[in-house]
């Protein structure tokens, strides 16, 4: 098991619980996840339009202002407006989710394909991998390659990548196994289409949504990851607006101005909670067929 | 057949570590002595190579270290120069307590909430799940600050550090029991669902049992067992937050030995503890192996034929 | 005073009224049956007797007595006291209706639990005497033993034990032999036939005719929430009043010769075939035409832990242009082996299959796969062997490129398909899962003939669907095969289906077979003795 094939399951799980829609009304959680996944997206292309005030402007007068109308999450140290520099952080914060994600995604992908059509000696290779990797949890493989490769942004997003990469590899393996052996993929061969054919019109098309649920679901998980690490001190450091990193300065006036960690968290909350409603919502549709 | 997988496992950990370790640049020599910057003389780099064996060829080296392990010996701290198995022996145990009290903790919120979730109409039904997407959205270190800001700087009836005394275990226990919880909960209900519409249940109901007596002679039972076999997974995940957790809390234990290791590239504490976490993480595995197989008669069968 | 009385029974979801005025009479020692197909509202019926609709049902009635008490408005505290004491309940498949986890001797033990102050040393000694009573050998090993860990026919014992724990007046029979292998059902319908020879009131719920005739002294026949024919077993079976009733009496294939229709218009009478008789001649009637499809002498074995398993052994077949061969048995007799062999979708370990006299089973897929389209396939479960994103209408036209491949002709039109199988065009359009099962069995069809094959292999086609449905699909079948000169291998466990469609059948026992020939030679004057007890067991109408 992994956090990610955990996330994975349960989304699918409830996918399959939820009453079928009288109408097709959106429900109002995934409503809420999309608005507030375009508003993300507005923050990393054009912060510039969200935000309130130019985020690293300093005025040593405003430091430590609690949340109020001028300055909705408050101010910092040093009087800069902290939701400005949270709508400031959020393209640094999904870029390294991001990234991570699709290392993970990539070598999962290779390894979970190799298992899955590499016959049966490189499968339980690939198996004994994943499990030997599984042994390392949680941040554990993430922390043994930021050793090897030193602390920064960079080595954090990479470490990332492969520390869910096993979970990824898995997950992947199993999807690809059970549409191969599907009976639909069976009467696609006794009707004598080729491989090929079968693997263009049947295999790929199907793997692709629950891929792309995957990985809605695993930029949040990496998201948090990277933060802790930057959190930790190994990954973006301060002053960088990094959600993390902010969480890390933050941490310093924690009984007086609580402010500082608890709205860039609420973004990292806010941002895991809606990639997983999301999830929901497309793997609902791919079940419904549309 | 367990035994054999789980010593694979641990050997391929050793063997992933060192290798890795090797492909940090630098010479290890001077690292011991302090890094780059300390100017250590040549006869000193010299006799630390002999003393750490980095004199001899790697594939020498790695048997040693293999040898060396099985006898229970971690090597050297490079930053400490005391023996690894001694500074982690006297840390495990209170990092296993942290781990095994939140584990419990977070069995008992999960059941909690999941037995009231279900059955009782839609509205709680959907609390339920969005109490559950929540506390598993919830990283640690913002939980952690989020609780010390509130119990501890608010309300003052919890110490924001660990003190060694009991009250001081609570908030770090919370910590990492309220997202796995969530996470149990989640797989709890789904299966809790699932057992509720089985006929079984309706057999049952039909011989004039009370909605009680089937929670407690069946469903329940049936919503424990993917949180059984899943608490393998779940001790290793709590024990890489005790990194986090251990930090701010300012806990003595193996997460913050790990990570003041990991600051410093102490490469045999790092080793060390990763070597630790990956064993705890294999027993617990056989262990919950052996649990699923004892709760459910069916896993046994498979097993058998 | 009769055990159960209630009149003008109904029930609702929401807005949404299933059960519309049921009313029912059982006394003591009788045995009611309601028969009807998915839909019909029949189990939803039976629950209701108990307080057990369902989640958000809303049940009304006129009069609803157990025994003499009225138990229209009761409270769940005083059902909970009915269930179990006055009236058991047996449901399908005691695999999933016993709890998986629990010992069934636990699960026995729970009304006498709930419902008795016993002293557990007596509790005991009473499960071990129902074990008894059902015909459980060693009561006191199966009493520890879970539900996967017994047969069959031996969980379904352990399941009616529960029920009948505290002789119970009333018992409710909710498909109690649905799923079960016949010579397992014709054992455990004996067992309900000794409870109601002992007094015990039985209300059987079922879809299966065959099954009701052989228990009920009164039937009651309902069609979408409604009873619409009731009466003595005999009046209803030999002289049915209603058109469906009629129906579903013509659909039962068993003793029902070869080529004539099954489904019935509303108004036609029963003997009279749909269509005249066959205008191409059967197999039976052209020997001398060379086999399509030959097994000589194949097996196939699997390795399970402990050893290998012989899932085909030994087996020779000969299927001739034209022709039905009908391969019958029960679960695990191999059956499906012989069809993944015949689909070329495995290989056997010792002899060969040919194709048309040429090798196919000892070809590489590369030379196989051009000859594929020869080879036709449908299975019990439709839905699963369509690819999920794709709409009737692609999976057609998919099917039909294959025939068209290599042989110049055009590829059938979808509509043209669509409608050789009674669908109109614009199924075309939607997707598999919102069809009805029939209807996919319908596409099914469509697409194995969409190829244009020579061979057909069908698979437990109709097991799946209700009497009327099966009745339809197994008329369509027959029909193309006379149009098309069609080789068929027709698999089923349902001995009155393979009957009614074959020409020739093999009957299969742990992978070998143990008797073949021409259908009415086998069944009339079976030479084996599994074959006559197959025969023997084959629930058939006796009215």
């Amino acid at each position: 098991m992994s956090e990610l094939e955990l996330r994975q399951t349960t989304v699918e799980a409830s996918a399959e619980h939820l009453e079928p829609r009288r109408r097709r009304m959106p429900r109002a959680g995934t409503v809420l996840a999309v608005a507030f996944v375009a508003f993300l997206a507005v923050a990393t292309v054009a912060p510039s339009l969200v935000w309130t005030q130019d985020p690293n402007r300093i005025a040593a007068a405003d430091a430590f202002e609690s949340p109020s109308l001028a300055h909705w999450f408050g101010t910092d140290e040093s009087g800069r407006d902290v939701y400005s520099r949270v709508i400031a952080g959020t393209a640094t914060s999904l870029l390294i989710g991001v990234s991570a994600t699709l290392i993970g995604l990539a070598l999962g992908l290779v390894l979970g394909v190799l298992a899955s059509f590499g016959g049966r000696a490189l499968d339980f290779g690939v198996g004994r991998v994943i499990e030997v990797l599984f042994a390392f949890p949680g941040l554990l493989l993430a922390l043994l390659v930021i050793v090897v490769a030193g602390p920064g942004p960079v080595t954090a997003t990479i470490a990332v990548g492969l520390s869910t990469a096993p979970g990824y590899a898995r997950i992947i393996r199993g999807q690809l196994v059970g549409i191969r052996s599907s009976h639909y993929v069976e009467a696609a061969r006794v009707l004598g289409h080729s491989p090929g054919r079968i693997l263009a019109r049947h295999l790929l098309p199907n793997a692709l949504v629950p891929l792309f649920v995957l990985a809605t679901l695993g930029v949040g998980q990496a998201i948090v990851w990277a933060a802790a690490l930057s959190y930790l001190g190994l990954g973006a450091q301060p002053p960088a607006a990094e959600w993390g990193a902010m969480l890390a300065a933050g941490r310093t006036y924690l009984a007086t101005a609580p402010w500082l960690t608890v709205f860039p968290g609420l973004m990292i909350v806010g941002t895991t909670i809606a990639t997983t409603m999301l999830g929901r919502a497309l793997t609902r549709r791919g079940r419904e067929g549309r | 057949m367990l035994a054999a997988g789980a010593v694979f496992v641990m050997w391929a950990v050793a063997t992933l570590t060192f290798f890795a370790i090797r492909l940090i640049p630098g010479d290890p020599a001077q690292a011991i002595l302090g890094g780059p910057g300390s100017q250590a003389s040549q006869e000193a780099l010299d006799q630390v190579r002999r003393d750490y064996g980095l004199d001899r060829p790697l594939f020498v080296q790695y048997l040693a270290m293999l040898a060396r392990l099985v006898t229970g010996d971690l090597g050297t701290s490079y930053a400490l120069r005391t023996p690894v198995a001694d500074l982690l022996g006297g840390q495990l145990g209170g990092t296993m307590l942290l781990a095994v009290l939140a584990l419990l903790v977070a069995w008992v919120l999960a059941l909690g909430l999941s037995l009231w979730s279900t059955g009782r109409g839609r509205v709680a039904g959907a609390v339920g799940e969005g109490v559950e997407l929540a506390a598993a959205a919830l990283p640690h270190f913002w939980l952690a600050a989020v609780l010390i800001a509130i119990f501890s700087t608010g309300l003052g009836w919890f110490p924001p550090v660990a003190t060694g005394t009991a009250a001081g275990l609570v908030l770090p226990v919370a910590t990492l029991a309220i997202p796995l919880a969530g996470f149990l909960a989640q797989v709890m209900r789904e299966s809790l669902l699932d057992a509720m519409q089985q006929p079984f249940v309706v057999s049952a109901r039909a011989r004039g049992e009370s909605t009680t007596g089937i929670r407690l002679r069946h469903t329940i039972r049936h919503a424990s067992l993917p949180a059984i076999s899943l608490s393998g997974w779940a001790l290793g995940w709590l024990l890489s937050g005790a990194v986090v957790v251990e930090t701010i809390f300012a806990m003595p234990g193996l997460g913050r030995t790990l990570l003041k290791a990991v600051t410093l590239r102490d490469v045999p504490v790092v080793t060390g503890v990763v070597l630790l976490v990956a064993l705890v993480y294999v027993i617990m595995t056989v262990v919950t192996d052996v649990a699923s197989r004892l709760a459910d008669p069916r896993l046994r069968q498979e097993g058998a034929r | 005073m009769p055990l159960l009385d209630i009149a003008g029974l109904r029930v609702a979801f929401g807005d949404h009224e299933v059960v519309h005025g049921v009313s029912l009479r059982i006394d003591a020692g009788e045995c009611v049956a309601i028969v009807g197909e998915s839909g019909s509202g029949k189990s939803v019926t039976a629950r209701a007797l108990l307080g057990m609709a369902g989640a958000g049902a809303r049940t009304r009635s006129d009069r609803l007595q157990v025994l003499g008490r009225e138990l229209g408005d009761a409270s769940e505290r005083i059902w909970r006291d009915v269930r179990g004491r006055r009236v058991g309940l047996i449901l399908q498949d005691a695999l999933v209706s016993l709890d998986p986890l629990r010992p069934i001797g636990r699960e026995i033990d729970d009304p006498l639990r709930i419902h008795e102050r016993m002293p557990p040393a007596a509790r005991r000694a009473r499960v071990l005497e129902l074990l008894a009573r059902v015909g459980m050998p060693d009561p006191e090993f199966a009493a520890g033993r879970r539900s996967g860990e017994l047969s069959g026919g031996l969980r379904q014992r352990a399941l009616i034990a529960s029920a009948l724990a505290l002789d119970p007046p009333l018992v409710i029979a909710d498909e109690p032999t649905t799923a079960l292998d016949v010579s397992v059902q014709a054992r455990i319908l004996s067992l309900l036939g000794e409870i109601r020879k002992a007094g015990t009131g039985i209300l059987l719920i079922s879809h299966d005719l065959a099954v009701v005739s052989r228990l009920a002294d009164r039937i009651l026949v309902m069609r979408r929430g409604e009873v619409i024919e009731e009466g003595a077993a005999d009046d209803v079976l030999g002289s049915p009043r209603e058109p469906y009733t009629r129906a579903l009496i013509a659909a039962v294939p068993t003793d029902r010769p070869r080529g004539t229709a099954l489904a019935v218009a509303r108004s036609a009478p029963v003997a009279i075939p749909e269509s005249p008789p066959a205008v191409v001649p059967t197999g039976s009637d052209a020997p001398e035409r060379p086999p399509l499809l030959r097994f000589d002498r194949v097996a196939k074995g699997f390795s399970v832990p402990g050893g290998r398993l012989l899932a085909v052994d030994d087996v020779s077949l000969e299927l001739r242009p034209g022709e039905t061969l009908g391969l019958v048995g029960e679960s695990g007799s191999g059956k499906t082996t012989v069809a993944r062999l015949a689909l070329g979708l495995t290989d056997p370990d010792s002899g060969v299959v040919l194709l048309d006299g040429e090798a196919w089973s000892s070809r590489p897929e590369r030379e196989r796969r051009p000859m594929r389209r020869r080879i036709g396939a449908i299975y019990q479960d439709a839905l699963s062997s369509f690819d999920p994103r794709w709409s009737v209408g692609r999976i057609l036209a998919d099917a039909a490129s294959v025939g068209a491949r290599g042989t110049g002709r055009p590829a059938p039109r979808v509509e043209d398909l669509l409608d050789q199988v009674g669908l109109v065009a614009s199924v075309a359009g939607r997707r598999p899962l919102n069809l009805s099962g029939g209807q996919r069995q319908r596409v099914a069809i469509a697409r194995a003939l969409a190829a244009e094959p020579d061979v057909l292999i069908c698979d437990e086609p109709v097991s799946a669907l209700d009497v009327t449905i099966q009745a339809q699909i197994l008329d369509l079948l027959d029909r193309l095969q006379r149009r098309r000169g069609l080789a068929m291998l027709f698999i089923s466990h349902d001995l009155g289906v393979v009957r009614h469609m074959s020409d020739h059948v093999a009957v299969m026992r742990s992978g070998r077979i143990v008797e073949s020939g021409g259908t009415e030679a086998v069944f009339a004057e079976p030479r084996h003795p599994y074959t006559a007890q197959l025969v023997a067991d084959a629930p058939r109408l006796t009215p």
